[in-house]
């Protein structure tokens, strides 16, 4: 089995408030795993149970084949980079990244060894004799990862690792500890709030609400194929509209709009009853004369303009007080076509749409 | 800070009544000691002020440095105690649940609440012939006598012997732990609290046992509160006299006891000024040995 942690039906509570429920993952040996959610959904708590620092109150959580139930911290194959960071301040960046490896039982002679290899491997050479409070954040993040990479363990664990980072710099780290993980061939479960972060970096993503995991995939799974409103709302931006299937065949469905008439869209699987339609804005068309497709038509007219720089959104009011978010790519031609209070005729293609049963 | 500059007359007339304070009962005393301890003594028993350094070289006679290495080194008896009693204390108060730790701390500062001379004495009630302490001992005998007699055995521990433990070191020892054991703590507690939980949790996740994190990470990242407590308390154990004078042998007497002898008994107050500086000199020793000390250890200021 090729699994290196297996997470079974774990729950949590602190009180009366379940943190995580019936969490159920698995992560391959060498994958990229995010945790994805809004703040509070219990990101922390399920990481935590990994690195053994909760204890699960059900559930089971299997590290390289082994059930970690009672295994303390300290005795499981897995290391974590916090969110802090949590460098000894009284320790140099050489001793802090060389404490896991004597504390293992290494001589100090090899453990130096391995330590300056590991800040090598975060390019932080000829920084060994600093101590953390001379380091700027970036440089303290990567001591972290060198700390804790350095242990060699089945998996790494990080807990928002880039949050204490300003934009820019979390751009560039964002890639050096992709390229970062591929060199050392670790996988890595990656704890975040911000979409974009876990969309550009990870292979699979887990999105959870309220200590559920919602949908796991990739990121252009989750993207294009939320398996409910909540992931579609979260990842990224979409219109929703509420009705009841009409007809359906051949992965399209039409949903009957109560103010809208009919609105059609693609289907993961027959849909009956009660949906929801969610259409990204990048993919409505706007147009000035109504398009003759087989898609949906619908007219409004104009009420703000975003403008955002490589793309603007254009906010659309239907008329029956609805309204709708397109996006047109600021690309010298559609850009400039519309303005506030003209009138737009709206449409978009069965496949651009999907239909949510939840 | 640059507002307080703005408003000088504000600073100064709040800065007065401290500064008032500190010249009047604590530098113009001190002078006066001062003076005190470079004077002689008149035949009347008048003060003269003479310049002279012989107080000084008095103290230097080997019945006084007796006196004053029995100070310090029951004073460092006592830090020691405090540091190993202290330590897990203030580490469990510092680790209770979130509720306990408020009431924990009020007990271990509720000593204050009782006299100091009162907490002395009690030691004696504790520790005298036919004190709590034998009372218990001799209790526990008879009963284990009576045990042995029920098995046939009479009289197997021979006849119960009081145990002396008053009016010796010992005593005195005991009593300074107690009177100064919140001292320790409290810095201490201070500290711990303070601590990142998230190193202690690096420190496991790295593989290191919970000895292992006591040593290299709890016991390095609670130095400041360790150097306040242990100069705290070695400089007030230094200091005392109570507890030699109350519950110490005839040969119990420590520096504080030398001092206070001179300002009373002997009224040779020109003796009892030295003896008083030459202790102040050794505290700021102490003091600026500890400080050098903490230079050294690295860049590293804790906070
Ligand atoms: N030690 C604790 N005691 C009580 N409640 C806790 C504890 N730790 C977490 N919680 C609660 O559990 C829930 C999940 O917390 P968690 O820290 O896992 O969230 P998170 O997803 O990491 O959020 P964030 O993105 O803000 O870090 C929250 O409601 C939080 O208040
Ligand atoms: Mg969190």
């Amino acid at each position: 089995m090729s699994d290196v942690i297996a997470v079974e039906g774990v729950s949590k509570r602190f009180g009366a408030d379940a943190a995580v429920e019936q969490a159920s993952f698995e992560v391959t040996q060498g994958e990229f795993f995010a945790l994805l959610g809004p703040s509070g959904c219990g990101k922390t708590t399920l990481l935590r149970m990994l690195a053994g620092f909760e204890t699960p109150d059900a559930g089971r959580i299997i590290i390289g084949g082994k059930d970690m139930t009672g295994v303390p911290p300290n005795r499981r194959p897995v290391n974590m980079v916090f969110q802090s960071y949590a460098l000894f301040p009284h320790m140099t960046v050489a001793e802090n990244v060389a404490y896991g490896l004597r504390a293992g039982g290494m001589n100090a002679k090899d453990a130096t060894r391995h330590a300056t290899e590991a800040l090598a491997l975060v390019r932080l050479e000829g920084m060994e004799k600093r101590r953390p409070d001379m380091l700027s954040g970036g440089q303290k993040q990567r001591v972290a990862l060198a700390r804790a990479l350095v242990k060699r363990p089945k998996v790494l664990l990080l807990d928002e690792p880039l949050s204490a980072l300003d934009a820019k710099l979390r751009e560039t780290m964002r890639l050096e500890l992709v390229r970062l993980q591929e060199s050392v061939g670790i996988s890595f479960v990656f704890v975040t709030h911000d979409q974009d972060e876990a969309l550009s970096m990870a292979g699979r993503i887990a999105v959870m609400e309220k200590g559920r995991i919602r949908q796991i995939a990739n990121p252009r799974g989750l993207y294009e194929t939320p398996n409910c409103r909540f992931v579609a709302d979260f990842i990224g931006k979409a219109n929703f509209f509420g009705g009841t299937v009409t007809h359906q065949g051949s992965g399209i469905a039409v949903v009957n709009c109560p103010d809208l008439g009919l609105l059609t869209g693609r289907m993961e699987r027959s849909v009956s009853g009660a949906v929801t339609l969610m259409v990204r804005p990048e993919r409505i068309r706007l147009s000035a004369a109504p398009l003759t497709d087989d898609g949906t038509n619908l007219q409004g007219r104009v009420t703000h303009i975003a403008y955002y720089g490589d793309e603007s959104r254009i906010v659309i009011d239907l008329g029956t007080g609805r309204t709708v978010t397109a996006s047109i790519a600021n690309d010298g031609e559609s850009g400039a076509r519309w303005r506030v209070d003209s009138e737009v005729f709206l449409s978009w293609r069965p496949d651009d749409a999907l239909i949510l049963t939840e | 800070m640059e507002t307080w500059r703005k408003r000088r007359t504000l600073f100064l007339a709040l800065l007065a009544p401290g500064t008032l304070w500190l010249v009047v009962f604590f530098t113009l005393p001190l002078v006066l000691i001062a003076l005190y301890s470079v004077s002689e003594q008149g035949d009347a028993g008048e003060t003269i002020l003479t310049l002279t350094f012989e107080n000084y070289g008095r103290a230097f006679d080997w019945v006084t440095l007796g006196i004053l290495w029995k100070s310090f080194w029951i004073a460092s008896a006592v830090t020691a105690a405090c540091l190993v009693m202290g330590f897990p204390l203030a580490l469990g108060i510092a680790f209770a649940p979130r509720p306990w730790k408020t009431p924990l701390l009020a007990l271990v500062a509720l000593p204050f609440w009782t006299n100091l001379l009162i907490r002395t004495y009690a030691w004696i009630a504790v520790l005298r012939t036919k004190g709590h302490l034998n009372n218990a001992l001799e209790w526990t005998h008879a009963k284990g006598q009576a045990a042995f007699a029920a098995l046939g055995w009479p009289d197997a521990l021979g006849p119960f012997v009081p145990l002396e433990l008053l009016y010796n070191d010992w005593a005195v020892i005991i009593a300074l732990v107690h009177i100064h054991l919140p001292f320790m703590v409290l810095p201490l507690y201070a500290v711990l609290e303070k601590l990142d939980r998230a190193h202690l949790e690096a420190s496991l996740d790295l593989g290191a046992g919970h000895g292992r994190t006591f040593r290299s990470v709890i016991v390095p990242l609670s130095m400041p509160g360790l150097a306040t407590g242990t100069v705290l308390v070695f400089i007030l154990a230094l200091g005392n006299f109570v507890a030699a004078d109350l519950l110490g042998g005839s040969d119990s007497m420590m520096i504080g006891n030398l001092i206070a002898q001179q300002f009373g008994a002997s009224s040779d107050w020109p003796y009892g000024s030295a003896l008083s500086l030459l202790l102040l000199y050794a505290t700021f020793l102490f003091l600026w040995l500890r400080a050098l000390g903490h230079r050294r250890r690295g860049e590293w200021a804790p906070a």
